[in-house]
C-alpha cells in the first residue's frame, strides 16, 4: 500500500504525519522518545555491565529513538530497520535539528528493508536492546510486525535477559488492543510490562493515553528498576513518572483477561483497533489500580480460531445471535461482531446503518437469476437444502404464495443479507454513501412494479429470517 | 467520415471499437477526455485515481478507443478484502460515447465491452458486483440488469450554478436574501484567498471537523485529507479556499476542478461572528475563481428540496446562489450471481463445519 508522508509547520516546530496519523510533534516527541527508549536501554546497561550493548531499532527511520540510544556511551552499535526510503531521507534533512543527526553517527547501519525479513535473517541472542517503533496500523498487512511470529522472532534474536521496547496502542482509546499486543508478547515467551504516558499532541489529535511495553525473557524486576540510572538532561522523564506509568486503573487493566493473542493465522489485532468497544469508566472508579511492576503473569491469552473482520466469522455470529434469540425475549447481541468496523474511517455508527437498507439492499437481488445460479451448482449444495430451493423456485415461478420459509432457506437468506451488507461495509467509500430516500425528490423511478413485487417477497423473507431481531438490533444500536 | 459511427462512408472502411489498460503515457489524454467529455467527473480523474490508491484502492483504468482515438473509457475502483464479498465500483464513471446523440449502438457496444471488462475483474477479485454511478439525467435503455444501489457516493441530487452569466447577471439570479448576505460579508470586509500551500491543510480541517461534529455527520478523518489535497494540488485539480476576517480565518472549503465544472467538495465555517457571512463571500469568491479557469458551472455537490432531509439545512444556503437543482440517476448495482451464488455456497459450506 503507499504511504503518504506530510510535514506541519509550526511556529516552534513540526508535526509528522504518516498516512494521516501523528508520528510526532517536536513540541512534545521527547515524552514519546524517551519512554520507548531510556528504560529499556538503561536497565541492560545495567544488566550488561561492562558489556558493549548491541540495539536494534525497527522502524523509527525519524531517527529520534536513535538519537535517545545513542545518549548511552556503552552502546556500541546500533542497527536501525526502517522499510521507508522517504523517511529515512526526511531524518537526514529536515528532522536533522530534531535527532540531533543520528542517522550520521558511525555507531549506527541504517537499513532500508522490511523488519520481518531484516529479523528473521539475524542469527540467535544477538542484540542486548532491541526497540520497536512502529506505526499504527493502518490495515490487516500492517499488523504482522504485531503478530506472536514477530515477537517470537524478537525473542530469538534477543540476548538471553536482554530487553524489549515496543510501542503500544492508547491503553484508553483502543483498550483491548493495547491488552492484545500484551498477550501476544506473553505468548511469544517474554516477560512484560505494560506503560502507559500522557502526550499532549496525541491527546489532542483524539488518540488518548498512549502504551508501551517493556519486555525480557527473563522477569523485570522492581529493584532492577529501581536501580537503573537515567542519563543526564532529559527533556521528559523522570524516575518518579517512570513508576507512575506502570500503574493502570483497575478498570481498564482487567481488560487483559478477555483480549486474544494477535498471530498471522488468526490476526486480531486490527479487529480490536477498529472495534473497540470498551468504555472507561467515570472517574471515581478510576481509583482502584494495578501496579504492573509488582505483577508478573505468564502467557495464558486467549488462543483466536477466527479473524472477526472475515465474512466467515461474521456468518456464524449471526448464525449464534439468530439462534440465542429465538429462544429468548432477551437480545444482547455483539453488533461489533454481527457487523464488524472494516475501515479505519469508519466508526461503529456508520457501520450500524446499513441495517437499515437490507431490505433494499435484498430488493436488489433478481431472486430468479441467484436461483438459477445456485441451481447449477446444486451438486454443491445439502441435498436438503438444494431441493428447497428448487421448491421456492417453482412457487416463485408459478407465483404461489409464499406461506412458510423452509429452515436451509433461511440460512441461505442469512448468508445473502451478510454478503450484501459486507459487500459495502468493506468498501470504504461505500459506507460514507448516502441514501437518496429520506423522502427527498430523487429517482426512485427505477423500482417498477416488477421490482416492488420482488421487494414484498425480500420483505417476506426478512420477516421469515428473524426480521424483529434485526430491528431489534437496529432500534438498540440507535438508542445507543 | 462519421467519427462517432466510424464507417467511412466514401471508403467503406469500418473502424473498430477497442478497449485496453490504460497506462501512465494515456494519463494527460485520459483526463483531457474526462474534462471534455459532457457527463465528466472528477472521481474518473487520472489524480482522483492516484489519490484513491494512496487510500488502499486498487484502481483498474480502461479506456475504449475508435482506431487511436479515446472515445470513451472507466476507471474501476476496488478495495482488496479476504472475504469473497465485495464491490467493484466505478464512482463517476463509465464515461461512454456521447450519450445523448443518435449512435446508441455504439454506446451500448461501448457498454458491453466495458461489462465484459469488469466482468473479467469481478471474477479476478471475488466480488460480488459492479456499481457505476454516471453523472446521467437519465437511464438509457441499455443499462439493462442494473438496478438502483440503495445509498449515492456522489449526491444524486445536486444544485449547479451556471457561470457562463456576467458577474453581474450571477448576482441578479441570487436569491434576495443571499444577495443581502453576500454584500453584508463584502460590507464586512471579508476577504478570500485560494492556495494549494499544503499547509493550509490543516487549518481547513479544523473548520470541517468543528462542522461534522456540530452537524452531527459522518465526517472524513485527518489523513484522508493530506491524502487527496497532496495529490490533487500537485495535478492543479483542487484549492483550498479560505474566508478572513481581521485577518482571522472564519470559513475553508475544497473547490475540485473538472473541466467545465468546479465542485464545492467539502467545507467547515467557525462559531464565531456568524454575523460577517464569511461562507457567502468565499463561496462567490470561488464561482468567481472557477469562471476565470473556465469553468462554466459551479456544482454545490448535494441538495434537497426536502425540508425533512438531513441536508435541507445547507441546501437552504446553498439555494441563496439561485442555480438549478439537477437529479443523476444515482448509483447503479450489477450483480454477477455465478459469483455470487460461489459466495454464498462457500459460506454455507463455512457454517456447515470449516474454520474461517
Amino acid at each position: 500500500m503507499p504511504i503518504s508522508l506530510f510535514i506541519e509547520q509550526h511556529s516552534s516546530g513540526i508535526a509528522f504525519y504518516i498516512n494521516g496519523d501523528l508520528q510526532f510533534d517536536t513540541a512534545d516527541e521527547a515524552l514519546y522518545h524517551e519512554y520507548l527508549v531510556i528504560p529499556p536501554v538503561a536497565l541492560a546497561q545495567q544488566r550488561f555491565f561492562q558489556t558493549d550493548l548491541r540495539v536494534l531499532i525497527c522502524g523509527g527511520g525519524d531517527g529520534l529513538a536513535a538519537r535517545d540510544v545513542l545518549r548511552f556511551p556503552q552502546v556500541q552499535h546500533i542497527d536501525l530497520v526502517d522499510y521507508n526510503p522517504e523517511v529515512l531521507e526526511l531524518a537526514r534533512t529536515v528532522f536533522k535539528p530534531y535527532n540531533n543527526a543520528s542517522l550520521e553517527s558511525d555507531r549506527i547501519t541504517v537499513y532500508t528493508q522490511e523488519a520481518f525479513e531484516f529479523v528473521s535473517a539475524i542469527p540467535d541472542n544477538y542484540y542486548h536492546v532491541i526497540i520497536c517503533d512502529f506505526t499504527y496500523p493502518t490495515c490487516q498487512e500492517d499488523t504482522s510486525i504485531y503478530s506472536r511470529e514477530w515477537f517470537q522472532q524478537i525473542n530469538r534474536v534477543l540476548y538471553p535477559d536482554g530487553i524489549v521496547s515496543t510501542n503500544g496502542v492508547s491503553p484508553e482509546n483502543r483498550t483491548t488492543g493495547f491488552w492484545c499486543l500484551y498477550q501476544t508478547l506473553l505468548s511469544a515467551g517474554l516477560m512484560v510490562k505494560p506503560l502507559q504516558v500522557d502526550i499532549p499532541s496525541f491527546r489532542r489529535h483524539g488518540y488518548g493515553n498512549w502504551g508501551f511495553f517493556l519486555a525480557s525473557n527473563r522477569d523485570i524486576k522492581r529493584f532492577e528498576l529501581e536501580r537503573i540510572a537515567l542519563p543526564q538532561s532529559l527533556q521528559a522523564l523522570t524516575g518518579e513518572d517512570l513508576w507512575q506509568a506502570f500503574i493502570f486503573p483497575d478498570k481498564i487493566a482487567q481488560v487483559r483477561h478477555e483480549a486474544a493473542i494477535h498471530s498471522l493465522d488468526y490476526p486480531q489485532l486490527f479487529y480490536y483497533l477498529l472495534n473497540h468497544t470498551f468504555t472507561l469508566p467515570k472517574d471515581n472508579d478510576l481509583n482502584v489500580t494495578v501496579d504492573f511492576i509488582d505483577i508478573q503473569e505468564s502467557g495464558n491469552g486467549l488462543l483466536a480460531k477466527s479473524d472477526l473482520l472475515k465474512i466467515e466469522s461474521v456468518a456464524k455470529a449471526w448464525r449464534e445471535q439468530i439462534y440465542q434469540y429465538s429462544g429468548s425475549t432477551d437480545n444482547h447481541a455483539d453488533i461489533s461482531q454481527l457487523l464488524p468496523v472494516q475501515h479505519r474511517y469508519h466508526s461503529p455508527k456508520m457501520t450500524k446503518e446499513w441495517l437499515a437498507y437490507l431490505k433494499q439492499l435484498l430488493a436488489e437481488i433478481d431472486l430468479n437469476s441467484l436461483l438459477n445460479s445456485l441451481l447449477e451448482r446444486s451438486h454443491q449444495l445439502p441435498e436438503r437444502m438444494a431441493s428447497e430451493l428448487r421448491q421456492l423456485a417453482d412457487k416463485i415461478r408459478t407465483k404461489q404464495p409464499l406461506a412458510s420459509l423452509p429452515p436451509q432457506t433461511t440460512q441461505l437468506l442469512m448468508v445473502l443479507s451478510i454478503t450484501l451488507l459486507m459487500a459495502n461495509l468493506i468498501t470504504p467509500d461505500a459506507v460514507f454513501a448516502k441514501g437518496y430516500y429520506s423522502g427527498s425528490s430523487g429517482s426512485s423511478d427505477d423500482y417498477d412494479g416488477e421490482v416492488e413485487g420482488e421487494a414484498k417477497i425480500w420483505g417476506f423473507f426478512l420477516t421469515a429470517m428473524g426480521g424483529f431481531w434485526l430491528y431489534s438490533i437496529f432500534t438498540r444500536s440507535n438508542d445507543e | 467520415m462519421n467519427d462517432l459511427t466510424g464507417i467511412n462512408i466514401k471508403n467503406i472502411t469500418v473502424s473498430y471499437l477497442t478497449i485496453r489498460q490504460l497506462t501512465l503515457a494515456d494519463s494527460e489524454s485520459w483526463d483531457f477526455f474526462v474534462q471534455a467529455a459532457p457527463y465528466g467527473c472528477f472521481m474518473q480523474s487520472w489524480a482522483w485515481a492516484d489519490f484513491k490508491e494512496l487510500e488502499g484502492y486498487k484502481t483498474f483504468r480502461y479506456g475504449l478507443f475508435l482506431d487511436t482515438k479515446l472515445v470513451g473509457g472507466c476507471i474501476f475502483y476496488f478495495y482488496p478484502h479476504p472475504s469473497k464479498a465485495n464491490l467493484l465500483i466505478a464512482p463517476g464513471g463509465p464515461i461512454l460515447p456521447c450519450i445523448d446523440e443518435l449512435i446508441s449502438a455504439r454506446t451500448q457496444e461501448s457498454m458491453q465491452m466495458l461489462m465484459k471488462q469488469a466482468s473479467i475483474l469481478v471474477k479476478e477479485l471475488s466480488a460480488i458486483a459492479l456499481r457505476i454511478e454516471p453523472l446521467w439525467t437519465q437511464k438509457p435503455d441499455y443499462l439493462t440488469g442494473f438496478v438502483r444501489a440503495p445509498a449515492d457516493l456522489l449526491p444524486s441530487e445536486t444544485l449547479l450554478v451556471d457561470l457562463r452569466p456576467s458577474e453581474a447577471e450571477i448576482l441578479a439570479a441570487m436569491k434576495p436574501k443571499g444577495r443581502y448576505n453576500l454584500r453584508l460579508s463584502w460590507r464586512y470586509g471579508i476577504e478570500t484567498e485560494f492556495t494549494t500551500d499544503t499547509q493550509a491543510i490543516p487549518l481547513f480541517y479544523d473548520f470541517f471537523w468543528e462542522t461534522v461534529k456540530r452537524q452531527q455527520f459522518f465526517g472524513e478523518p485527518y489523513g484522508f485529507f493530506i491524502n487527496l489535497c497532496q495529490t490533487l494540488f500537485k495535478a492543479n485539480t483542487a484549492e483550498i479556499g479560505l474566508a478572513r476576517w481581521r485577518g482571522e480565518v472564519l470559513a475553508a472549503i475544497i473547490v475540485v476542478y473538472c473541466g467545465h465544472r468546479a465542485t464545492y467538495l467539502y467545507g467547515g465555517r467557525s462559531f464565531e461572528h456568524p454575523e460577517v457571512m464569511a461562507p457567502y463571500a468565499l463561496h462567490w469568491a470561488a464561482m468567481q475563481r472557477a469562471k476565470a479557469r473556465s469553468c462554466t458551472v459551479y456544482d454545490f455537490y448535494g441538495f434537497t428540496r426536502d425540508p425533512h432531509h438531513a441536508y435541507s439545512k445547507f441546501s437552504r444556503f446553498k439555494s441563496q446562489f439561485g442555480g438549478v437543482p439537477v437529479t443523476t440517476i444515482g448509483a447503479h448495482d450489477y450483480f454477477f450471481y455465478d459469483q455470487l451464488a460461489d459466495t454464498l455456497i462457500g459460506l454455507l459450506k463455512n457454517l456447515g463445519g470449516n474454520n474461517p
